[in-house]
């Protein structure tokens, strides 16, 4: 989470537009989530994983990691997609025999799961591209010209920043207690645990007053508005987008739609 | 008279736990004044802060701007919150924005100007600052020094006539203390009036004009440093110490070093010179040291 937001702000692509980065995102994702097949979906993986290591130069070793993340459930999930239990005979690569039942992975089911598994990986890759090119800040200026409504907006910067106020709380008060012992086993642990959430909370509730009456000295009228940064637009990145996008669906209709 | 900017009058407040934080004081600044409160913790700084900046209501006595009493209603409010900044201790408190520069925007644009307007106020204030460069950087990433300095220049943005400063150099390294120091300064140059509390007493005597000591929420003592800080019944009842200035100063008189009339000096350089001055044996070994 905080690696992300870490090359969010650092890598090569912070400084382009964020509607550019958006467009991207939403048409990729959508060429992978709407054409389904096996072929496009390894593309978009392909396409987004080399944006982020070439372009944006964010280590591959990070990204790989980030990848393995949502590729372990995806696993788990998919696995069971591609084993089916049946009453019948059936065109079996590999099964076995419970009883009445056979249990057993069919090529059909095979190639199901395949392209369930490289569909969703895909879809994740196009997010962890956004989100690792384009910083919060600059994703509300998108959300604001998407004309999302202000109340969300607002939570949403307030939250974002708070996240890491918490965080950095909780790593003092953990430190603090690590420093008396206070993890020296499991049950002094989960004492001190229960006290760190208790005082976070307590913490917190005060903090929350003090940043409400520095508003307030700043003139705050129950409205956060803010000035949001010029980026321009770049066309060579427009058609950059359009061609990328634009072979996958080429390959896509050239290949037959496999 | 010069009109005060900013003036309280038999100012009491209560927190509703029963604290009673003000007991009746009065403070008054004018322009271009550079004025240290001090006191211990708890006796009604911070709480006194809040009501010069109208984020508290007084329940007795009342603040005045620019000799106008407060009415406490919006467009008040607004008028005393544009004219009197406050630069909290914390900088966690006061930075609620990711982006430095949307944090530094926030006071201008809630004053009603346009875009680029704010964007050259804040422009100006992160100059002044010193934080050009952090402009495109995450809040969370800044060390505390940073933080602090990006918090100054929310208010500054705002061009304040009274800037308040809630312990400024608290857990700042020397250099940036320095440079701290150095920007209220310039900004009392500017003909802004300035209020800072501190709990460092050398720090208060070199800088400020006026001096206000508080204890258990009222005033007990005020006046310019050289006279505040000769009383010593005051600097105990606040638990201070006497700056090391007053305190050479005495013990040179004292012990007949220096003549008894002498003023007090205002600082370190006025009391070396003083020293130099009243030493007979001083330019001739000064001069032998040189040529020697």
């Amino acid at each position: 989470m905080l690696l992300i937001d870490h090359y969010a702000y650092s890598n090569k692509l912070s400084t382009v537009h964020p509607g550019e980065k958006f467009i991207f995102f939403v048409a990729t994702v959508t060429i992978c989530l709407a054409l389904n097949s096996l072929a496009t979906s390894l593309a978009v993986i392909l396409l987004t994983g080399a944006a982020v290591i070439l372009l944006a130069r964010v280590p591959w070793q990070v990204y790989l990691k980030l990848m393995l993340l949502p590729a372990s459930f995806l696993v788990v999930g998919v696995l069971t997609v591609a084993v089916t239990f049946t009453r019948n005979e059936g065109e079996f690569i590999w099964a076995v025999q419970l009883g009445s039942f056979t249990a057993g992975v069919t090529p059909g089911g095979l190639e199901f799961a395949g392209k369930m598994f490289l569909r969703s990986l895909g879809a994740v890759s196009c997010l962890y591209f956004l989100a690792l090119t384009t910083p919060v800040t600059q994703m509300v200026g998108v959300l604001r010209w998407l004309r999302i409504p202000s109340l969300v907006i607002e939570l949403m910067v307030l939250i974002y920043r708070f996240i890491f106020i918490l965080l950095e709380t909780a790593g003092h008060i953990y430190t603090a207690q690590s420093s008396r012992l206070g993890y020296r086993n499991v049950r002094t642990g989960f004492h001190s645990f229960s006290q760190l959430v208790l005082s976070l909370f307590v913490k917190s509730y005060r903090q929350s007053q003090t940043v409400y009456d520095a508003l307030l000295a700043r003139c705050y009228d129950g409205r956060l508005n803010f000035v949001e940064a010029k980026y321009r637009w770049s066309w060579v990145n427009i058609a950059l987008i359009i061609a990328a996008d634009g072979a996958l669906t080429a390959c896509w209709l050239i290949a037959g739609g496999v | 008279m010069v009109t005060p900017v900013i003036e309280t009058r038999e100012l009491t407040y209560t927190y509703p736990d029963g604290t009673r934080a003000l007991r009746g004081i009065n403070i008054k600044l004018t322009a271009g004044q550079k004025i240290a409160v001090l006191g211990s913790n708890g006796a009604g700084k911070s709480t006194l802060f809040l009501h010069l900046n109208g984020i508290l209501r007084p329940q007795g006595g009342k603040v005045l701007f620019r000799g106008s009493e407060i009415r406490y209603h919006q467009r008040d409010l607004l008028a005393l919150r544009k004219n009197v900044g406050i630069v909290f201790q914390d900088p966690e408190s006061q930075l609620f924005s990711a982006s430095v520069l949307q944090d530094v925007t926030f006071g201008p644009i809630n004053l009603g100007l346009p875009q680029n307007e704010a964007l050259t106020a804040a422009k100006e204030a992160m100059r002044q600052t010193g934080i050009t460069n952090l402009e495109s950087r995450p809040t969370h990433f800044l060390s505390y020094g940073q933080k602090k300095r990006v918090s100054i220049a929310g208010v500054l943005a705002m061009e304040p006539a009274v800037i308040i400063f809630d312990e400024p150099t608290a857990c700042l390294d020397p250099g940036m203390a320095l440079k701290t120091m150095a920007l209220l300064d310039e900004l009392s140059r500017q003909g802004k009036a300035i209020i800072m509390s501190t709990h460092d007493v050398d720090r208060a005597y070199d800088w400020a004009d006026y001096v206000y000591l508080l204890q258990d929420g009222g005033v007990i003592g005020e006046g310019e440093p050289q006279h505040v800080f000769l009383r010593q019944d005051w600097l105990d009842r606040c638990d201070l110490k006497c700056p090391i200035v007053v305190e050479t100063y005495l013990e040179l008189t004292a012990s007949g070093l220096l003549p008894v009339n002498m003023p007090v000096p205002r600082n370190k350089q006025e009391l070396f010179q003083n020293i130099r001055n009243a030493s007979p044996a001083s330019a001739p070994l000064l001069k032998t040291v040189r040529h020697g």
